[in-house]
């Protein structure tokens, strides 16, 4: 009997089961989609945060007391590798761009040797790692091209301009001619100097093997004031901690350890911006987020509630028939749960087109999706549908069945 | 429009209270929630860009004849625009000690960002702290003074600091420790971080202004910047507009929900003689008062709701969008209207007696 009611007032109400179905779903979509993006913000703006510069830098270790004009000290290339292949954080390396700096004692003019577009084989990895200053600082631009051999380099923009070269002209360093490939414009200190690819750098200057700094990009954790602490002040427990997670200075303590007589600083313009802008926009996410989800878990109640406080006369009749308190009870509860059902598996649905648009247009990659937001979001689904009934049920189990036949209320 | 009418919308109202509440809630909600991301997505680029203009100078603004720059033109560059959010200058040169030429840098210390100090940073004039690097290469100590030489000029390290840059081989003292040391009369350069939007106006202002000057903007952080910028603002647009769609819609349904409820008193009114276009009037005018009263309060909410957001998330209140109170008005108005349209015009199309026989949605 209780059956026959529950898939008779399915079949009855189609359009209005319909509307509420719908409702619940785009409530739901709306649900998963502001969840989805609250919890990958983080990680999305991180990414977006890598184009203001390098955030750690690795230096040669200045030996105690060699005074600031003791001989040029070196990391060594082959190094680097080892920021890839062997630190606890290398899949948050995003890029590195190592560098050269020589004055050339003949014209004095300062030549630097970089990466462009470099390809590093990493052992256990399919694909090579492609890096270089165009990943670590997307503001240098080249007019003209990177060199493509090693008798071509780049002359920065000032320095073009003082000594009246072009693209093709012939330029001198370390006692050898070059073609100028192209005009290096950076807006810093860049736009002094010659600059060429590492390798023939290197060999010109006689330093093979060997680079003057590390410039790294990293996907970072915020820090907090445990991070900020001296790691020779930390307990074991605390050192651990600092160490296994992500903050700039906890990697950059990895990164010294690979590169032998070196000492690795965050740069800290970059990575104090960092974290205040990703706390920042964290927050406001996730309180947009907060109030979107009540105003649309509200309204869809409030759908529920309307759409069923007009089958009071429908209630009558069951009640009249026979139907008792928790008969009425059951039958609504029944369609709230396949209405939640129905609504919370569309609204999913719904949500993983949605999130995947944004995702393309605001960051350019789809959105991380957490399966777990499914079952979520279907009992949120279910939840609100019930209610939405709660009311009316309430109001239906205090029906007197001969009054509203009647046509009171 | 006669007493009529008015006596059934006063008691339509009244009677129905708990309808009218839900149709004015449901209205209110919608608008709160699009109000309150409105107003936190017109103010968030001047939010988020006092923030990232902590990060530091944008533009650099030094002399091309190689001299200083006067304090005067200095206050004059901070005037020349509005769009003028930090503004700091410097002074470098080097000193010598026994064997060494050391970097120094001026700069005004008051909230010093971008630096990791251990001890604490110059405060008085003959203060400095030293660099991490230069620390070690000359083996200096905290508290202690700086080996300068050729001067009666007593300096002490207050403490070292931590950049990341060239930086952390040079002296870092107050602005006018390093003017007297240097025996210059002016600044070195003037560091100002401008609105990104304002950056081309402002290059072309002061070159004009001052030809001798040369004013460089500094691509790493005005692109970044921008891009930034930019993606938040798209981000926020995007989603006003899916919550702005998806509130519509649940809106919607919820008004004709409303409307259906009364199909009945629709078709007692009609077989007792009222005009359709009358009737019609009646719930028109009932939706656009329930949705008046949530607009109303819909946006008032959700400006509280913006300004909490926003001093939550950034620690300053964003200022009032005008365009989103009447924008929210009208809009709470005419999609009450709407959405009540369809269903009435649809009730007034079914025979009365059907539906007052009980063939509901037939």
């Amino acid at each position: 009997m209780l059956l026959t009611l529950i898939k008779k007032s399915f079949v009855n109400q189609k359009k209005a089961m319909a509307v509420m179905i719908i409702a619940v779903a785009v409530g739901t979509a709306l649900a998963a989609s502001l969840l989805t993006l609250s919890l990958d913000i983080s990680a999305k703006v991180s990414k977006e945060l890598r184009s203001f510069g390098a955030n750690i830098v690795i230096r040669p270790k200045v030996a105690a007391l060699a005074g600031l004009a003791g001989q040029p000290r070196y990391l060594r290339e082959e190094d680097i590798l080892k920021s890839k292949a062997l630190i606890f954080w290398r899949h948050n390396i995003v890029a590195v761009s190592p560098v050269l700096l020589v004055k050339d004692p003949d014209t004095g003019i300062p030549v630097l040797g970089t990466w462009y577009r470099h390809s590093l084989v990493i052992p256990g990895e399919q694909l090579p790692f492609v890096t270089g200053f165009d990943s670590v600082m997307p503001w240098w631009r080249i007019y003209g091209t990177w060199p493509a051999t090693n008798r071509e380099v780049l002359v920065g923009g000032m320095l073009a301009e003082r000594i009246g070269i072009a693209v093709s002209d012939t330029v001198t360093a370390g006692g050898r001619q070059f073609r100028v490939s192209g005009i290096l414009n950076t807006g810093g200190k860049e736009d002094e100097m010659i600059v060429g690819d590492l390798q023939t750098v290197q060999t010109v200057f006689g330093l093979p093997g060997k680079v003057s700094q590390v410039f790294v990009s990293a996907l970072t954790t915020p820090m907090d004031d445990s991070a900020y602490k001296d790691p020779k002040t930390m307990t074991q427990k605390e050192y651990e901690k600092w160490y296994c997670t992500g903050y700039v200075t906890s990697i950059a303590k990895q990164l010294e350890e690979v590169f032998p007589g070196s000492f690795a600083s965050p740069v800290w313009p970059v990575a104090e911006t960092e974290g205040l802008v990703l706390d920042r926009l964290e927050l406001l996410v996730a309180l947009l987020t907060a109030l979107s989800l009540l105003a649309a878990s509200l309204t869809v109640s409030t759908t529920m509630i309307m759409s069923l406080l007009r089958r009071t006369k429908e209630v009558a009749l069951m009640k009249a028939v026979g139907a008792d308190r928790r008969d009425t009870a059951l039958i609504f509860s029944a369609e709230a749960v396949v209405i939640g059902l129905a609504g919370g598996l569309a609204g999913y649905l719904l949500s993983l087109g949605l999130t995947d648009y944004i995702g393309r247009e605001v960051f350019g990659a789809a959105l991380e999706q957490h399966e777990v937001l499914f079952p979520a979001c279907t009992v949120l689904a279910v939840l609100i549908a019930m209610v939405g009934v709660f009311l009316p049920i309430r109001k239906a189990q205090q029906i007197m069945p001969a009054v509203v036949l009647k046509g009171g209320e | 429009m006669n007493t009529w009418f008015f006596y059934f919308l006063k008691k339509s109202v009244f009677q129905r209270r708990g309808r009218f509440l839900i149709s004015s809630s449901a209205v209110m909600l919608t608008v709160t929630a699009v109000t309150a991301l409105v107003t936190v997505s017109s103010g968030i680029r001047d939010k988020l860009g006092s923030q990232l203009s902590r990060y530091g100078a944008n533009m650099i603004i030094t002399d091309t004849r190689g001299r200083t720059i006067s304090e005067k033109t200095a206050g004059d560059l901070r005037t020349l625009s509005a769009d003028v959010r930090e503004f700091s200058c410097q002074a470098y040169g080097t000193i010598r000690t026994g064997t060494d030429d050391v970097e120094v840098i001026g700069k005004d210390l008051g909230g010093l960002s971008g630096y990791r100090i251990h001890g604490r940073p110059p405060e008085a004039v003959n203060e400095a702290m030293a660099g991490v690097s230069l620390r070690d290469a000359l083996g200096l100590k905290e508290k202690e003074p700086f080996p300068l030489a050729g001067s009666k000029e007593i300096l002490t390290i207050t403490g070292f600091f931590e950049r990341g840059s060239d930086e952390d081989a040079a002296l870092v003292m107050p602005l006018a420790t390093a003017q007297r040391l240097l025996g210059l009369s002016g600044v070195s350069a003037v560091l100002l971080n401008v609105d990104t939007r304002a950056i081309g106006g402002f290059e072309q202002a002061a070159s004009a202004r001052f030809p001798h000057l040369r004013v460089k903007t500094l691509r790493q952080v005005a692109a970044a910047e921008e891009r930034l910028l930019d993606k938040v603002r798209l981000l926020m647009l995007l989603m006003t507009a899916v919550v702005s769609f998806s509130s519509v819609i649940a809106l919607g349904s919820t008004m004709g929900a409303t409307v259906i409820e009364r199909m009945e008193e629709v078709a007692l009114m009609r077989s007792l003689g009222a005009a359709p276009g009358r009737i019609r009037c009646l719930f028109l005018s009932e939706a656009v008062l329930a949705g008046t009263a949530g607009s109303v309060a819909g946006y008032v909410l959700g400006f509280i709701a913006a300004e909490a957001v926003s001093k939550t998330a950034f620690g300053e209140f964003v200022s009032i969008s005008l365009a989103a109170g009447p924008l929210a008005f009208v809009c709470g108005i005419l999609i009450a209207a709407t959405t009540a349209y369809f269903p009435v015009r649809n009730a007034m199309k079914l025979m009365p007696a059907k539906i007052l026989r009980g063939n509901q949605g037939a």
